[in-house]
C-alpha cells in the first residue's frame, strides 16, 4: 500500500516538475519573442525621418534654360559629366563652375550643359547618386533644376551614408517651395530613369571614365579642377570659331 | 553544489563586468554623439562618420544611447539580483531578453556599417561583440537557473 502511494506522489511530483519545465520554456521564448520585437520596433524606425539639413536660398542662375544655363546659340557648349554624390563634383561645383559662369556664360561666350553620369553607386553600392539624379530631373520639372542641383551638393555627405535618400530628396524640394505632391509623385514613379540612363549612354558615347568630367565643344578638359585647364579649353574653342 | 556555486558567480560577474564595459563604450559613442569635437574617435577605423550618419538616431535619439540604458538596465538588474527577491527570480531571464534585443539591433546596425556606410566603427564593433557575450552567458545563467532546477 505504502509502496504503491510513494509511486503515485513519485509520478505527481515528476508530472509537476514536466509542467513547470514547459511553463518556463514558454516564458523564455515569450521574453524571446517580446525582445524580437523590440528590436524590430527599432530597425522599423530607422533612419531617422528625414534627419537635418542645409537649406539654401534660392537664386537667379544666369539664363537658366532647364539642365543648361546659358545662350542657346552661344558659340561654345561645355557639357559637365557629374554624380552628386562624387566629392570632386562638389569641389568643382563650389570652386570651378561659378568662375565658368561668370566669365565665359554670362558674357554669351559659352552655353554650360549639366548631365548626370552615375559612378559612386557602383563603387560603394546603393542607388543614392541615382535617386538624387532623377530627383533633380524632378526639380527641373517645375524649373528648378539649378537650386536643387546647389541644394544636393550642399547636402553632400558619406558616400551612400544615407544624404540622399529618398525622404531626404523630397525634403529638399520642400525647402525650395517646389509643389510637394507633384515632386514626390515624380520621384516615386521613377519618371526620369530613363532621362538619366541617357545622360549616362551619352558619357560613355565620349569614353568619360570618371566625374566630374568636362567636355568643352566635343573634346574632354583632361583636369577641369583646374581652372587654366578650363581655360585654355573654351579659349582655344573660342578661337576656333570662325 | 561548491562547484555549481562558483561557476554561477563567475558567470554573474563576468556578465557585469561586460555590461560596466558595453556602458563605457556605449556611453563614450553618445557623448561624442553629442559633442562632435571629442578627440579619441579620430584615428581609429571611422566612427565620426557612422555616428554622424543619419542611422545614427532612432526618432532623434542616438542609438548610442539607447546601448547604454540597455546596458544599464542589465547591470542594475545584475546588481539588485541578490538584494531584491524579484531580481533575483526574473534578473537573468531580464538580461537575457535585453541582450537579445540588443544582440538583434546590433547586427542589423553592423550590417548599416559594413553595406550601407561602408565604415566600420571600432567603437560600435566592440559593442556588438560585448551584447553578444552579455547575451551567451546570460542565456547561459537562464539555462542554470530555469531548465537545471531539480
Amino acid at each position: 500500500m505504502k509502496r504503491k502511494q510513494a509511486e503515485r506522489q513519485q509520478r505527481r511530483q515528476q508530472a509537476m516538475r514536466a509542467q513547470r519545465r514547459r511553463q518556463i520554456v514558454w516564458i523564455i521564448a515569450g521574453v524571446a519573442l517580446l525582445a524580437v520585437v523590440v528590436a524590430g520596433i527599432l530597425i522599423s524606425q530607422a533612419p531617422k525621418p528625414v534627419g537635418e539639413f542645409v537649406t539654401v536660398e534660392p537664386t537667379t542662375w544666369p539664363m537658366a534654360d532647364g539642365k543648361a544655363m546659358g545662350l542657346a546659340d552661344a558659340p561654345v557648349l561645355i557639357e559637365e559629366f557629374a554624380d552628386f554624390q562624387c566629392p570632386y563634383c562638389k569641389q568643382f561645383h563650389d570652386n570651378i563652375q561659378g568662375r565658368i559662369v561668370a566669365d565665359y556664360v554670362e558674357t554669351g561666350k559659352a552655353r554650360f550643359e549639366f548631365h548626370h553620369f552615375i559612378v559612386i553607386d557602383g563603387n560603394v553600392g546603393g542607388n543614392e547618386s541615382r535617386r538624387a539624379a532623377e530627383a533633380s530631373e524632378c526639380a527641373n520639372e517645375q524649373g528648378r533644376f539649378w537650386d536643387y542641383f546647389s541644394l544636393l551638393y550642399a547636402n553632400q555627405g558619406a558616400e551612400g551614408g544615407g544624404s540622399y535618400a529618398d525622404n531626404r530628396l523630397k525634403a529638399f524640394a520642400g525647402s525650395l517651395g517646389l509643389d510637394q505632391a507633384q515632386f514626390d509623385r515624380c520621384l516615386d514613379s521613377n519618371k526620369y530613369a530613363q532621362a538619366v540612363r541617357d545622360d549616362e549612354a551619352k558619357a560613355r558615347g565620349y569614353r568619360l571614365r570618371g566625374t566630374p568630367s568636362l567636355i568643352v565643344n566635343g573634346k574632354a578638359v583632361a583636369n577641369p579642377m583646374d581652372y587654366n585647364q578650363v581655360q585654355a579649353a573654351i579659349e582655344a574653342a573660342l578661337a576656333a570659331v570662325p | 553544489m561548491e562547484a555549481r556555486a562558483t561557476t554561477d558567480r563567475w558567470l554573474y560577474w563576468t556578465v557585469a563586468a561586460l555590461s560596466l564595459l558595453g556602458l563605457i563604450v556605449a556611453g563614450y559613442l553618445t557623448y561624442i554623439k553629442w559633442f562632435p569635437a571629442a578627440p579619441f574617435c579620430t584615428g581609429v577605423g571611422d566612427c565620426e562618420a557612422v555616428n554622424t550618419s543619419i542611422y545614427s538616431e532612432v526618432a532623434g535619439i542616438p542609438v548610442a544611447l539607447l546601448g547604454a540604458l540597455a546596458y544599464a538596465a542589465i547591470l542594475i538588474a545584475l546588481l539588485l539580483e541578490p538584494r531584491l527577491p524579484l531580481a533575483g527570480e526574473w534578473g537573468a531571464l531580464f538580461g537575457f531578453g535585453v541582450a537579445l534585443a540588443g544582440v538583434l539591433y546590433s547586427a542589423y546596425l553592423t550590417y548599416i556599417e559594413i553595406a550601407v556606410i561602408r565604415k566600420i566603427c571600432p567603437y560600435c564593433v566592440t559593442s556588438a561583440v560585448v551584447i553578444t557575450l552579455i547575451w551567451v552567458l546570460a542565456g547561459v545563467r537562464v539555462y542554470r537557473k530555469w531548465l537545471t532546477e531539480s
